[in-house]
């Protein structure tokens, strides 16, 4: 009888923790949007979003910010980006901007991540 | 007539084929010979060890095409040029992701040799079924390679390289990948060592467990410089978001570290669980190699998605699933001896407790997003704030349970004091002191008086010289303590500048300190690569460098800033860092219009310097704590690994 309760007991908490795992990690689950996605509603982009797109072109303003056009073939958005410009950045490369959206075609950047150098396929 | 290596390239793919087929035979040979069939265990060492040479062979044909600049292989053409140090060339063949692969397998097949080579003639029935799972091991291993085919030939042969990309161009690349490879095959051969343990459980079981210990703690010493290279490879090379940034790939490759941590915490949970942790801990390496190399998710580290990230974790779940089925049905009770009135031993179980929970929390925070991105369809990512937020409170706990451990107080005390340090640490968090950051001060008293108390510990073990296994996990333990104060304190404090603009000889004021560039020197284009895209052959880069004189409130220090275009791969720009007791002031270099065009034009062979650049500033406290704790950890577990060594190379005495 104690063990069939100690089961039961290890059943409940498994599944309790389970629920709380699911609930702990989707809350902190950020998709990969594409340009397409975001420019097509912007109005359900409020927050810090995430876009996975190739990189078009990009140059400097006077007081050294970078502004970045990326694209998914589709729709392009114009980004601004005040930080520490990213290594190795080329054109026609995938990059991800991490951001908040300013319009419905552009963004205020916090991040840019290019990838490390052992990625090449 | 056939270039010879342009042959040998042709024969590589069959020679691995050969060494598959060897190992297969061996495998039956294995099943068929008897005990004092001295000519047939002859034939099955002959075939393991041609095995085992055939890998070598094919491994030493893809160096040698990167030592000759052979450029019809793919591999050669993609990640060398002419112009490449020989240095980089020798570490070609495990910078790329097949490359890598045939490298794991060769650490894995000379492993296999050099243990076969030494136990000849010495075999019983575990040896046998350790040749078996080997065999297999490296049959599986060679598959994969082939399936990824490193020596596969262009049909046009380009006059020259791509280059390896300027960040890759660092000693870091040929030392941080293969240890951690060799880490990795520690890990297989320990597992591969009980699994054969757990088939054939009647001889040496004791010896046999014993033996485990050698190569887990082997694997732990170089899965620990692995992981520290990468940290620092990382600081050094500007761009990958400082030492850790809970990339994907990068809190894959803590996986196997954490659990064999993990496994030498949790002896008093008995063998089960400890066998258990090895099987755990094999499963981690396969799942780090499928992240890094298969690509699973989105990473700044990953390489592109591959269907070897499935083959491989269909394999490591099968060998997982047959070790938990053998020791489920071979199981013993475990019996948790736990004195519930001694803060020493409840601290032993909850220490294990928490490393289990930062496993668990880094394993789900790396399987989610894999899960979810199939699931949905969507490629998807995890916040780095939830490795943050969940590591936290059972590295506090873990800290806790180190007081706990090494402490002396009574239950009561105990409990008083841990109440005394998290009221200190609420006073800091509201008093914003040291950090703006409300966790890292809340764990700092908890950090300082683990230190203190382990601290102790640590000197009394030297002055009552205990032995090396003791001293070294104490030693250990008083690392991890000075690392995640450092951890705690550079992070939550650590603060940069945008971009400032600025002009040859003008000063720059950020972050307390003066900084003057005092002159520009370009240099044209050096080495050559392919450009693909106008398929010609040019320079491969160009350089702007900047004398740098800084000035903060304890006086002047001067260096060099570099910024570089690479025809393929882009500006590139190389920190310079400033190292006090107290703080890392790490200054960069940036392009501006300017500069980008000026760079450019250096490649064509005209040097017109830039009108003006961008520099970033960075302050990073206490960072030096990181690096020490670090290096006294690599020194821990070396003087276990040691003394562990020692033992078992001293024969035990007569009865």
């Amino acid at each position: 009888m104690n063990v069939k309760l100690t089961h039961l007991v290890a059943v409940v908490l498994l599944i309790a923790g389970g629920f709380l795992a699911y609930d702990t990690v989707s809350s902190s689950i950020n998709p990969y949007l594409t340009v397409t996605q975001v420019t097509a509603n912007p109005a359900n982009f409020p927050g810090e979003i995430q876009v996975l797109a190739t990189l078009s072109s990009w140059s400097f303003d006077d007081a050294g910010a970078l502004h970045l056009t990326i694209t998914d073939g589709n729709a392009s958005i114009e980004v601004y980006y005040s930080g520490t410009p990213p290594q190795s950045m080329q054109k026609e490369q995938k990059i991800v901007v991490i951001g908040t959206l300013a319009s419905e075609n552009s963004m205020n950047a916090t991040r840019i991540l290019t990838k490390c150098p052992s990625k090449y396929d | 007539m056939m270039d010879p290596i342009v042959f040998l390239g042709t024969i590589a793919g069959p020679i691995l084929s050969v060494a598959a087929v060897l190992f297969l035979l061996d495998f039956f040979l294995l099943y068929i010979v008897k005990p004092g069939q001295s000519r047939m265990q002859a034939l099955t060492f002959v075939s393991a060890l041609m095995a085992c040479l055939f890998v070598l062979a094919s491994y030493l044909i893809l160096t040698a095409a990167f030592l000759t600049d052979a450029f019809s292989f793919r591999e050669v053409y993609t990640y060398s040029s002419s112009s490449l140090s020989v240095l980089y060339k020798l570490g070609g063949p495990w910078i790329g992701s097949s490359g890598s692969v045939l490298f794991i397998t060769m650490l894995l097949a000379l492993g296999y040799g050099f243990y076969r080579a030494r136990r000849y003639e010495q075999e019983n029935p575990v040896e046998m079924v350790t040749y078996q799972i080997l065999d297999l091991f490296l049959v599986f291993f060679i598959l994969v390679t082939l399936w990824q085919s490193p020596f596969r030939q262009l049909a046009v042969i380009p006059p020259e390289g791509m280059g390896l990309n300027p960040l890759l161009q660092t000693p870091w690349v040929v030392t941080h990948p293969p240890v951690i490879f060799l880490g990795y095959v520690a890990v297989f051969f320990a597992f591969i060592l009980m699994l054969a343990g757990m088939i054939v459980p009647a001889l040496g079981k004791e010896d046999r467990r014993s033996s485990l210990r050698v190569p887990l703690l082997v694997a732990w010493l170089l899965l620990t410089i692995g992981i520290a290279l990468g940290g620092l490879w990382s600081y050094r090379v500007l761009g990958w978001g400082g030492y850790w940034a809970w990339d994907p790939v990068e809190t894959a490759s803590l996986l196997p570290w954490l659990a064999l941590t993990v496994y030498f915490h949790v002896t008093p949970f008995g063998r089960g669980v400890r066998d258990l942790t090895v099987a755990v801990s094999f499963f981690m390496v396969v799942f780090a190699t499928a992240m890094t190399r298969g690509g699973f998710s989105e990473s700044v580290h990953a390489f592109g998605e591959s269907p070897v990230s499935y083959l491989l974790l269909g394999f490591a779940v099968t060998f997982l699933l047959i070790s938990f089925s053998i020791g489920w049905r071979k199981r013993q009770e475990s019996r948790i001896l736990m004195d519930a009135s001694s803060v020493s031993s409840v601290s032993r179980y909850v220490a294990a407790g928490s490393l289990i929970g930062l496993l668990g929390v880094c394993f789900i925070g790396s399987v989610a997003p894999v899960v979810g991105s199939v699931v949905s369809g969507v490629s998807l990512s995890l916040k780095p704030e939830f490795f943050t937020l969940y590591t936290y409170p059972f590295t506090l706990i873990f800290v806790a349970a180190l007081m706990g451990g090494y402490g002396t107080l009574h239950a009561r005390r105990f409990a008083i004091l841990l109440t005394g340090l998290g009221g200190i640490g609420l006073v800091m968090v509201v008093t914003s002191v040291p950090t703006p950051y409300p966790l890292a001060n809340f764990g700092l008293p908890y950090l300082v008086a683990a230190g203190g108390v382990v601290g102790h510990r640590w000197l009394t073990t030297i002055r009552e010289r205990q032995s090396s296994r003791v001293w070294g996990r104490t030693l250990v333990h008083l690392a991890v303590v000075i690392l995640l104060i450092g951890v705690f304190i550079s992070s939550a404090g650590q603060i940069e500048s945008r971009p400032l603009l600025t002009t040859p000889a003008s000063d720059v004021d950020a972050l307390g300190s003066t900084l003057r560039l005092s002159r520009f020197t370009l240099s044209e284009g050096n080495g050559s690569v392919f450009l693909p895209s106008h398929s010609l052959v040019a320079p491969e880069y160009s350089g702007l460098r900047a004398e740098v004189e800084v000035w903060d409130g304890s006086g002047m220090q001067t260096g060099s800033l570099w910024m570089f275009e690479y025809l393929n791969y882009g500006i590139v720009s190389e920190p310079l860092v400033l190292s006090s007791p107290t703080r890392d002031l790490y200054i960069s270099m940036h392009q501006t219009n300017s500069s980008y065009t000026s760079l450019v034009d250096a490649l064509r062979g005209e040097l017109i310097p830039p009108r003006d650049v961008t520099v970033v500033l960075k302050s990073v406290p206490l960072i030096g704590l990181v690096w020490v704790g670090t290096l006294l950890m690599i020194i821990g577990v070396g003087i276990i690994v040691w003394g562990e060594l020692r033992r078992f190379s001293i024969p035990s005495s007569p009865p």
